[in-house]
């Protein structure tokens, strides 16, 4: 079973915010998306569920169309926030009323799961949704994704607002719950560094593309700070995919991404090669360049 | 029906009764109120009619406020959503006339039939007044809330018009006796095409819903 998405365009008015994106989302993978703010995340992750319509193109799940496709949106959940300004009945339920609702809608509801994440995170059952913090309702948000058992499961920001204990337990988890079923989690944030272990694969979405779809680990092994004399750097970066060059007077640091299976070779210039983290390598790739 | 639906219906029948008690202790305080202070009671059957019309309203106009949103969200279709709103309001309005029928039947023998009509023809014009302004709601459009206020004012005259009516002449009463069924015939036609033109509005946004 896997989730294409092909070709998929969404156009709000004359802006485009997903513009010819492909994207398949295998079995039993934790992706991590990560992107610029209004980089098309959510209505990336909205299309894929079928909560928005794609100008152009499909969603596929195992090559059938999830469009109006009730047995395959019974695979899908995109858990998102519950609070918005237009959505009045929502708010003015308890935690208890949305929680058995979310059980009459998801056919694989686990309701021992959703009772027991509400004692884990310590929710007031009998609080009503409206008068529940931010990080409280994204962990209802995050209970509900959890225990509707849906093969694939959207998660857009469930760190944000938080706590560090909170997010902590919310990645146990997520992991507990992903070794346990196999299920394929996408779980958008702009928390990157602290969601890294977590992610198996991590989908860079800029300018409505996917930029990269990759192994976190291949990633980061490949991906590496070179930084030195100006003219070494710029010698050795000759040829190898280069992204952010930063100058200060006569130093300059590069990122460089090497090919996979290539090895760094210093070519006897005398630079510092640093590893790098996700956060850094999404800011070089999809940060704004510095004019040199 | 499909399990999906069948769930979705469940779900959605929750927060209709929760609607229709909330409107049922309003019209109840009501009555007793009036009967308290002012020693008069409206026309139950009447109040039936209200509260089902109300109810057609607020709920036609919650669907797109948030039900619709919820339910997508939830991962079911929108043709299902869309059945599941048909059957709901539709039970809706029958239960209601049915209700009514016991009533008239049991105190107006001779205006049966001409009252469930009539109150029939009610109800399915604050369903399309509903429906429409839900939509316009959905669409960010001033005119959904503005029509929804209206909705609301031009379904709660009749039931004030119940309520102040003196003595045992009730004021829909004496109305109906009069009226010609020719009338009750062109408003009957009247509503259906109201009701079905928004239907069918709905039914295009609803093919194209999106949760922003």
């Amino acid at each position: 079973m896997s989730l294409e998405l092909k070709n998929i365009t969404k156009c709000y008015g004359k802006k485009t915010v997903l513009d010819d994106l492909e994207l398949t989302l295998e079995e039993g993978k934790i992706y991590g998306l990560v992107g610029r703010n209004g980089a098309g995340k959510t209505t990336m992750l909205s299309i894929a569920s079928a909560q928005n319509p794609a100008t152009k193109g499909e969603v596929l799940l195992s090559g059938e169309t999830i469009w109006e496709n009730q047995k395959a949106l019974d695979q899908i959940c995109f858990s998102r926030e519950i609070i918005n300004e237009a959505n009045n009945t929502t708010s003015a339920l308890k935690v208890k009323e949305y929680l058995r609702m979310a059980g009459m809608l998801f056919p694989y509801w686990d309701k021992e799961m959703a009772d027991r994440l509400v004692e884990e995170f310590e929710l007031d059952e009998k609080q009503k949704l409206i008068k529940l913090s931010k990080g409280m309702q994204s962990m209802v948000t995050i209970i509900v994704a959890l225990a509707s058992k849906a093969k694939y499961t959207f998660l857009d920001e469930p760190a944000a607002g938080l706590d560090v204990v909170a997010r902590e337990n919310f990645y146990r988890i997520l992991l507990d719950e992903y070794s346990e079923s196999g299920r394929t989690f996408v779980i958008s944030t702009h928390i990157i560094e602290e969601a890294s272990d977590v992610f198996e694969e991590v989908l860079f979405l800029n300018k409505g593309k996917i930029m990269l779809k990759e192994n976190t680990e291949e990633l980061l092994s490949r991906c590496i700070h070179v930084s030195g004399r100006a003219e070494d750097v710029d010698e050795i970066a000759k040829g190898k995919k280069a992204f952010h060059p930063e100058k200060i007077g006569r130093s300059k640091g590069i990122t460089l991404m090497l090919d996979k299976g290539e090895a760094f070779d210093k070519e006897g210039k005398d630079v510092e090669v640093s590893p790098l983290n996700l956060q850094d390598i999404f800011v070089a790739l999809c940060g704004k360049e510095e004019k040199l | 029906m499909r399990e999906g639906t069948k769930r979705l219906l469940k779900c959605d029948l929750m927060f209709v009764f929760k609607d229709i008690w909330v409107w049922f202790l309003v019209v109840a305080g009501l009555q007793i109120w009036f009967y308290l202070f002012y020693n008069t009671v409206a026309n139950a059957a009447l109040l039936i009619s209200f509260v089902v019309g109300v109810c057609l309203l607020s709920t036609s106009v919650k669907d797109w406020q948030a039900q619709i949103r919820m339910y997508v969200s939830a991962g079911i279709s929108r043709k299902g959503i869309f059945q599941v709103l048909l059957i709901r309001n539709t039970a809706l309005l029958l239960t209601g006339l049915l209700i009514e029928a016991v009533m008239v039947f049991a105190f107006y023998p001779e205006l049966g039939i001409k009252f469930l009509a009539v109150s029939g023809i009610y109800m399915l014009f604050v369903w399309g007044f509903g429906e429409t302004a839900g939509v316009m709601v959905y669409q960010r459009k001033k005119l959904g809330m503005f029509l929804t206020v209206i909705g609301y004012i031009l379904t709660m005259i009749p039931c004030s018009f119940s309520f102040f009516s003196e003595g045992q002449a009730d004021f829909w009463m004496v109305l109906l006796r009069e009226i010609p069924l020719t009338a009750v015939f062109v408003m009957g036609a009247l509503a259906v095409a109201v009701l079905a033109g928004s239907i069918c509005f709905a039914r295009k946004h609803m093919g194209k819903y999106m949760v922003y």
